[in-house]
């Protein structure tokens, strides 16, 4: 009779860690799916910045881009804005465009196909001014990536994660990041407006409708400094 | 054994059980942590190479509008000579003007078929060339102000930045950089030479590139600069503790070295190529007829014959930047001269104005300035791994 007592006590135990054990095995499991999916979305929000930051010539340093970024005066049509690459999704699909070892289909974004997007007008230039000898512009593009991993409603709820943190079954992995570089003729043009009304003059002279002045005008004795010009973009 | 031995059997399994758990929620924790340090490695790096490219905007910017501004002013000076060149021949009674009542010396008194009047034609001439002289006066004060810009001035301006994204920058905002990471910058120093930077990030080289003649022919305030710029903050783990396991925080460190190159270079006829943008298809420099008060194109003058002095309907006053049928030689080369390729070859037998420049932007290269230490780069301490 005590052999029967004894007997199924490691059963009961088990019968009470076991769910508990396999809970916090799963728990590890997405872990690792949530820290290699995080990497990854920093991975492409880096991968986007680079190709995006990547110099275009024709359209950013070249006679062709001078020409037409002269602003109202200019006869000709103003260069195309410039766009910057999405950040490709490939790296969370498991698609095979991206240039990097394929993965399984545990490692990939679940719940929603991931969201991307890239921000690159010439209204983001960023003017740096205060403090400077010489006023310098750069461009930014904001890039963003954001995937979506599926968490079992019964390990959100037994590991107490809260309701803003994980949505229903869903848990976003979102990063955006900004990449700059030095900025292209274009915005140095738009920017620097004294530069830009020179060249005008030189590049797209308007017909003479009247008479100029009868004599040249001299050169101002001392010669202006760049730092008393403002930049307005 | 009797119902108290039992009893004392109760819970055996329990330290086996509760061992594997708490393994299995350290190994979690450490994933966990791993992961994190990941991410923030390549973060890191992001904003090392963003804050080193826009660092570098304050020379590339320089000499981009140097350079710009420079083709403008090249391009008056020839629009004033040619328009010199046609009031000198106009005073000589050559060039194709006739003046009432002249009929004596190189004048007709008349236009002999669709010459124009000398008179009107000295009037336009002048205007234009007061117009132009007062055009080319605002070129060359532009390149003035711009060049007033020492290399002192630029190391100046760049460490201002490096400091204005550290202390006042917008973290995840559309322009801002990353606000989580200290800047600090090594001293910009002078590049030794003008093209030694890496091509690709694997490593393939350009080569030397010649190197600066002397180290003091060029000037000191037209010399490429390079920067090193390292991001740095200390993380905190996700999981710091664990019972008496302690996981301390961790540096994020990005390190990015960029210098300040011609990415572009470029030859140029502008008035031969056509301007893509152009609503009526026009040279990126059309002719100018300065002769003319409405800037319109005598009507002797044939649109074909406009750039070549030796036909007989060429308009002597007028401004035109024309240029050559080139040749690309790829062919074998002739005795004695190498290479055969690379070249072009041409007959210069008609006006020419054309242009050879190139354009600044920061390119990456490898890193320089030896050791950086968490010290050194004043990393910012204990940031939350959720920032």
């Amino acid at each position: 009779m005590t052999r029967a007592v004894a007997r199924g006590q490691a059963i009961v135990e088990t019968a009470v860690f076991l769910p508990l054990a396999l809970l916090v095995l799963f728990a590890v499991i997405w872990a690792a799916q949530y820290g290699v999916l995080s990497e990854r979305v920093e991975s492409a929000v880096r991968y986007s910045g680079l190709i995006s930051n990547q110099i275009n010539p024709f359209v950013e340093y070249s006679y062709y881009v001078l020409y037409n970024s002269l602003g109202s005066s200019s006869p000709n049509s103003p260069v195309p804005s410039q766009t910057c690459n999405a950040p490709t999704t490939d790296a969370l699909t498991n698609s095979n465009t991206y240039p990097g070892p394929s993965m399984g289909p545990f490692w990939t974004a679940t719940a929603a196909p991931p969201v991307t997007q890239c921000v690159y007008t010439n209204s983001q230039s960023v003017v740096f001014s205060t403090g400077m000898n010489q006023n310098a512009i750069a461009l930014s593009n904001s890039t963003t990536v954001q995937a979506q991993l599926t968490v079992p409603a019964y390990l959100s709820s037994a590991l107490g994660f809260s309701s803003s943190i994980i949505g229903p079954g869903a848990l976003p992995i979102a990063r955006t990041a900004n990449f700059m570089k030095p900025a292209d003729l274009k915005t140095i043009l738009s920017c620097h407006n004294t530069l830009q009304a020179a060249l005008a003059g030189s590049l797209a002279p308007t017909p003479l409708t009247s008479a100029p002045p009868t004599t040249t005008t001299p050169m101002p004795e001392p010669l202006p400094t760049q730092s008393s010009v403002p930049y307005t973009c | 054994m009797d119902a108290r031995s039992a009893h004392a059997q109760r819970g055996q399994t329990i330290p086996v059980w509760t061992f594997g758990i708490m393994t299995t929620l350290m190994l979690m924790m450490a994933i966990f942590n791993y992961a994190s340090s990941l991410r923030w490695q390549i973060r890191a790096q992001n904003a090392s190479d963003s804050v080193a490219q826009a660092i570098l905007s304050v020379q590339t910017q320089h000499y981009n509008e140097i350079l710009a501004d420079l083709h403008g002013a090249a391009i008056e000076e020839y629009r004033i000579r040619r328009t010199m060149a046609g009031l000198l021949y106009l005073l000589h009674g050559d060039g194709g003007c006739w003046a009432t009542g002249a009929g004596t010396g190189s004048y007709p008194a008349s236009s002999p078929g669709g010459w124009i009047d000398c008179a009107s034609a000295y009037n336009s001439l002048r205007n234009n060339y007061v117009a132009e002289v007062n055009r080319y006066a605002q070129d060359v004060q532009t390149i003035a102000a711009l060049s007033q810009y020492t290399q002192a001035q630029q190391i100046a301006d760049m460490e201002t930045i490096a400091s204005t994204f550290q202390n006042n920058c917008a973290s995840d905002g559309p322009t801002g950089s990353d606000c989580v990471f200290t800047y600090t910058i090594a001293t910009p120093t002078a590049r030794a030479e003008l093209s030694g930077a890496e091509s690709d990030s694997g490593g393939e080289n350009n080569g030397a590139g010649e190197a600066l003649p002397n180290g003091g022919n060029i000037a000191t305030d037209l010399n490429p600069l390079q920067l090193e710029v390292v991001a740095c903050a200390q993380i905190l783990q996700p999981f710091s503790s664990f019972f008496h396991l302690n996981a301390i925080p961790f540096y994020a460190i990005g390190r990015t070295a960029a210098t300040s190159t011609m990415v572009t270079q470029e030859w140029f006829a502008p008035g031969v190529l056509t301007n893509p943008n152009s609503p009526t298809d026009a040279y990126f420099q059309p002719p100018e007829f300065t002769e003319s008060a409405s800037n319109s194109q005598p009507s002797i003058y044939s649109a074909a014959n406009f750039c070549n002095s030796s036909n007989t309907a060429y308009d002597w006053y007028a401004v035109h930047w024309c240029s050559n049928a080139y040749k690309s030689l790829y062919t074998t080369p002739a005795p004695g001269v190498t290479p055969g390729y690379g070249g072009y070859s041409t007959y210069v037998n008609t006006d020419e104005y054309s242009t050879w420049s190139g354009w600044w932007a920061a390119v990456p290269i490898p890193p320089y300035n030896g050791t950086w230490t968490p010290t050194g780069a004043n990393c910012a301490q204990n940031v939350r791994w959720t920032s």
